[in-house]
């Protein structure tokens, strides 16, 4: 029993980090049909940048947040720079060169990063409140840890609220439904695309800093999460936040529950939800209706 | 102004000798060029031979990516599956010596093999699912290469020889060199008579228009299924060439990053254009290993230079000189006068 | 249209051609004039998730040139050191061993990954070149037990991962003999597995066999190791008498110590201990590194000696912190080169490899000596225990050192 919930509370101490990461992809890819292969990169950028303001020093809560969203904030012009200078030319290119595309931005990040961060591994101490562990029942788990599910929880609730009680979440769904009624309807669509991708990468940039403290600042960090954000877009479902936070919990809880009980199956759990859901539900398990393929 | 008379009908091209050369030319391209690169590049240094030959093993890849991702128009992201089944067929098979015809074209139908099966499993998906599907393929590929321990994970299968081919020791470039050349050749001439046929051309059709294609009697399915075992085929004789080259089976080559390398080399050289794939896949590898060699920020560039060719030439690079062509007839008719 | 389509197909050609016009080089063209200096090429990782270990690399054996060139140099010639970057896996390392042959540098040192010292071993004896590895630990590129190394131009100026593990068990077990139990948390992968094993194997050989507690195998490229330390942080408590083997490398062992961290549980392993290039990354956590044994090649306290304080001394002049194992191995390839090419007259490839077979010259641990037959360096192993500390230079507080001598290492039956 003790097993089964600190494999539980571990899921959901990964899944979550991997929901406040994957939040911005499957907000862009919802929105622009973007499949932003780049998004890793950011993720890493967003965690350099994190590392190098806070220069190894343990800081206090308020600081901490104020930093992170500053790392955020970097990110999000590099991503309206990214948005302005390529993606917007290429909307109605199809699939295929947006994807060129973006991979050719995630080689240019990866090769600004060592340029500007050099080679070297940065290590972000968690902020001071949170440096030791509390026990749920007899299991222990890092504080940390739940301070970035809390932080998650409150990024996928503002998310929702944005999305579904704003009025800029209603034009942003409007575009994403049928780009050219919403124009036609006065949205201003170019706009939104740009606040749409800012926003994906200040994502990114975000779980780049709250992560840091819990993975190295190195090369590669990019590739961590890469072939999870697939996984979270297919499971969840295009354009539902809750949907990327349940895949993600899902993902996260997958993992954890087969390190325990099935360590050699612990890689492929992963892909095993993905089958069974592409060939159970293709359109994602949380989303109504059939399978919009984006074609 | 004067009346427009109507035009004539349509004649058969006059048969002169001329133009019947020109159209005999053009049905033998792929040997043409693959005589012309073959000789110069015989007289190349022995590493740039290698080079070249590594440049045309990819470029056998890319094409054979590019049926899924040119002719059917679908992305994939595990085309590095059937890359890695022909190589790693001929690693494991490296003591029996045989021919190494023979190794490469069974290593083509073990691709084939792995093609089917992956079709058999993603029978009723399309669109994104069944891009997800290719990942996952190959991924979990990936993946068994460590967990079955024959396989030796990341060590690899060292010491893969060639063999002799009538007597030629293939493990010196040049003899490799003509080698690959054969091989290769016979597979683009092979795949430039399926798409110039009555299937291939269904296979554009079902990609430009599916609903008025499946309207006409286009079977969609099965010829989305026939596509990619002849593309697993043709990626699993470039995965023997591979390796025969390399003498060494490595897990790197199976990784989801290496099959969005070949999709990429489909794209920058240009999924349109028929030698396009072979374009990208030469510039893709002299980028990566010859250009900017040393600097370790290099992705910068590479992806720079992508990312010009993305913006300013979506056709790929072999649009180039199509665009170079026009741009220079344009430049002509603003000078001369004449249309 | 046929006219595009041809001048497509003659683009292709042109390029090809242009190619060869770009990096027009000879084929094997003859040793230089006696002025002309000469090129030991690096092997190794310029990008990529190891860049940073490359750099280490490379610079030992830039450290090395200086002090020769200062001294005069080789045959009164100069030494270059040239890197070419093979991050991207055997492909492009057996490409790189290639272009440097065809330009005339025949002296190789290098490489990271098995794979890639793999590949490249069969091809420099094909292509009449010579090849010293420090780094790659895989058993077959050098004779084994006394057996005729089975290159024969590959020479290794390092230990095998088996003189380290084995050497590393021995001196664990003797300083810690209560410890009868062991953890282990290891990178999946061949290396991984068949360190552990080795580990294992060694106490029993040594009489003292070791109960193997939990033990735990992650993926390479994943780095989310929560639900594998909760398992250990709850299977260990404080005082019995357990240890801990730690078998990932670089990040992967940076992250597991920083999530492992809040969890407090390491202090419950008497002993926790890692193979390899573990200094690093105890630098890099900036002070917050636990007490950890750590066994390789090289720390630059190992050493007392007037040629090691030259060495750390330079080192950190150029790269601003102390010298670690990868640097020391590349700068003892380059002095067996220096002393080879010095002892053979000549720097025609076949004689420096037949001047390399039993060579002796001074280096940082004293006398260094490749044997003639098997092609081993004489490579001590070192053990250290370090704790980070913030207010070391370093980062890192070296608080013991243990030199365990080749001679000790060869004895061992593996």
């Amino acid at each position: 029993m003790n097993q089964l919930l600190s494999a539980v509370i571990n899921g959901v101490a990964t899944g979550v980090p991997l929901f406040l990461v994957a939040s911005g992809f499957t907000l862009i890819y919802g929105v622009m049909g973007v499949l932003n292969f780049a998004h890793g990169a950011f993720f890493m950028f967003g965690a350099y940048c994190f590392a190098v303001m806070l220069g190894g020093q343990a800081l206090s809560l308020p600081m901490f947040l104020l930093y992170a969203l500053g790392a955020a904030a970097v990110i999000a012009v590099l991503g309206v720079l990214s948005e302005r200078l390529v993606f917007a030319r290429l909307y109605n290119s199809g699939h295929m060169i947006n994807l060129l595309a973006a991979y050719a931005l995630m080689l240019m990040l990866i090769g600004l990063s060592i340029l500007v961060f050099g080679t070297t591994t940065y290590h972000v101490p968690r902020p001071s409140p949170f440096k030791g562990a509390v026990h749920i029942g007899t299991v222990p788990v890092p504080s940390y840890n739940l301070f970035v599910i809390a932080a998650g929880l409150i990024v996928a609730a503002g998310l929702w609220f944005l999305l579904n009680k704003s009025s800029l979440g209603m034009k942003i769904r409007a575009v994403a439904h049928d780009r050219t009624t919403a124009r036609a309807l006065g949205v201003r669509a170019p706009l939104v695309g740009m606040g749409v991708f800012a926003l994906g990468c200040a994502l990114a940039g975000l779980a780049g800093a709250l992560d840091s403290p819990m993975i190295s600042v190195a090369q590669g960090m990019d590739a961590t999460f890469a072939i999870q954000f697939f996984v979270v877009v297919i499971i969840g479902g295009l354009g539902s936040t809750w949907g990327a936070l349940a895949a993600s919990l899902l993902v996260g809880l997958m993992e954890s529950l087969l390190v325990y009980y099935a360590p050699a199956w612990s890689q492929y759990g992963m892909y095993i939800l993905v089958v069974i859901v592409l060939l159970m539900r293709p359109q994602g398990l949380f989303v109504r209706g059939p399978a919009i393929t984006h074609s | 102004m004067s009346v427009q008379t109507p035009a004539a009908p349509p004649t058969a091209p006059p048969a002169d000798l001329a133009s019947r050369a020109t159209r005999a030319l053009g049905r033998f391209d792929v040997p043409v060029v693959m005589v012309v690169v073959g000789l110069a590049v015989a007289f190349f240094p022995t590493n740039l031979q290698f080079l070249a030959t590594t440049m045309l093993i990819y470029g056998l890849l890319a094409m054979s990516a590019n049926m899924i991702v040119g002719w059917l128009g679908t992305m994939t992201f595990g085309h590095a599956a059937f890359f890695g089944a022909g190589i790693y067929f001929v690693a494991l098979m490296k003591d029996f010596h045989l021919n190494p015809l023979l190794l490469v074209v069974l290593a083509g139908v073990v691709g084939a093999l792995f093609a089917a099966f992956f079709c058999v499993v993603t029978l009723r998906l399309s669109g994104i699912a069944f891009v997800m599907m290719t990942m996952v393929f190959g991924q979990v590929l990936y993946l068994l290469l460590f967990t079955i321990k024959k396989l030796h994970g990341d060590d690899g299968i060292p010491g893969v020889l060639p063999g002799k081919l009538l007597g030629f020791n293939l493990l010196m470039p040049k003899y490799f060199w003509w080698y690959a050349v054969l091989v290769v050749g016979v597979c683009l001439f092979v795949m430039r008579l399926i798409h110039r046929s009555t299937f291939g051309h269904s296979v554009l059709a079902s990609r430009d228009d599916p609903i008025r294609a499946a309207a006409l009697g286009v079977p969609t399915l099965s010829i989305r299924t026939r596509v990619v075992i002849l593309a697993g085929f043709f990626a699993g004789v470039a995965g023997a060439l591979f390796v025969q080259q390399q003498g060494i089976a490595s897990s790197d080559t199976l990784y989801w990053l290496n099959s969005g390398n070949i999709v990429l080399m489909c794209l920058v050289g240009g999924r349109g254009h028929f030698f396009g794939p072979v374009v990208g896949a030469v510039v893709f590898v002299w980028l990566n290993t010859q250009l900017f060699q040393g600097i370790n920020y290099a992705n910068l560039f590479i992806g720079g230079i992508f990312l010009v060719i993305v913006l300013a030439l979506p056709g790929g690079l072999s649009g180039l000189p199509g665009k170079a062509v026009d741009l220079f007839r344009r430049l002509r008719s603003l000078r001369g006068g004449r249309p | 249209m046929l006219t595009k389509k041809w001048a497509g197909a003659a683009v292709a050609v042109a390029m090809v051609l242009g190619l060869a016009a770009c990096s027009g080089q000879d084929d094997n063209p003859s040793g230089g004039d006696s002025g002309d200096p000469i090129t030991v090429g690096v092997l190794g990782p310029i990008s990529g998730a190891f860049a940073d270990a490359g750099l280490n690399y490379r610079q030992g054996a830039q450290i090395a040139a200086d002090q020769i060139n200062a001294a005069g140099g080789v045959l009164g010639r100069q030494i270059k050191i040239e890197a070419k970057d093979t991050a991207a896996g055997p492909q492009e390392a057996s490409q790189a061993v290639r272009d440097f042959v065809s330009s005339g540098t025949n002296f190789l040192i290098g490489e990271l990954s098995s794979a890639n010292c793999l590949a490249d071993a069969p091809l420099v004896d094909q292509l009449d070149a010579v090849f010293i590895t420090g780094i790659c630990s895989v058993e077959e590129l050098t004779g084994q037990n006394g057996q005729a190394a089975p290159y024969t131009r590959t020479f290794r100026a390092g230990a095998t991962s088996s003189a380290n593990i084995v050497a590393m068990a021995d001196a664990i077990g003797r300083r810690f003999p209560q410890v009868t139990t062991y953890d282990s948390f290891a990178f999946d992968y061949v290396t991984g597995h068949l360190q552990w094993d080795q580990y294992v194997q060694a106490y029993a050989d040594n009489g003292k066999p070791i109960t193997v507690g939990k033990d735990l195998w992650v993926p390479m490229d994943q780095q989310n190791y929560g639900s594998q330390i909760s398992v250990l942080a709850t299977a260990s408590t404080e005082g019995e008498h357990k240890g801990l083997y730690i078998g990932t490398y670089g990040a992967g062992t940076a992250s597991f110590l920083q999530q492992a961290e809040p969890y407090d549980f390491l202090k419950n392993y008497e002993v926790v201990v890692t193979p390899g290039g573990y200094y690093p990354v105890a630098r890099d956590l900036n002070g917050s590194a636990p007490l950890v044994w750590n066994g390789y090649e090289y720390n630059w306290a190992a050493y007392d000696t007037p040629e090691n304080d030259a060495f750390v001394a330079d080192f950190e002049q150029l790269a601003g912190k102390k010298p670690i194992t990868w640097s020391y191995v590349s700068y003892v390839a380059v002095l067996a080169y220096a002393a080879a090419i010095e002892k053979a007259g000549s720097d025609a490839p076949e004689a420096v490899a037949a001047a390399l077979e039993g060579i002796t010259f001074s280096s940082p641990q004293g006398e260094y000596l490749i044997d003639a037959v098997t092609h081993n360096g004489s490579a001590n192993i070192v053990l250290m225990e370090t704790e980070g500390d913030a207010s070391d230079p370093e980062k890192v507080k070296m608080l013991e050192t243990i030199v365990i001598p080749y001679t000790d290492t060869v004895t061992f039956n593996y």
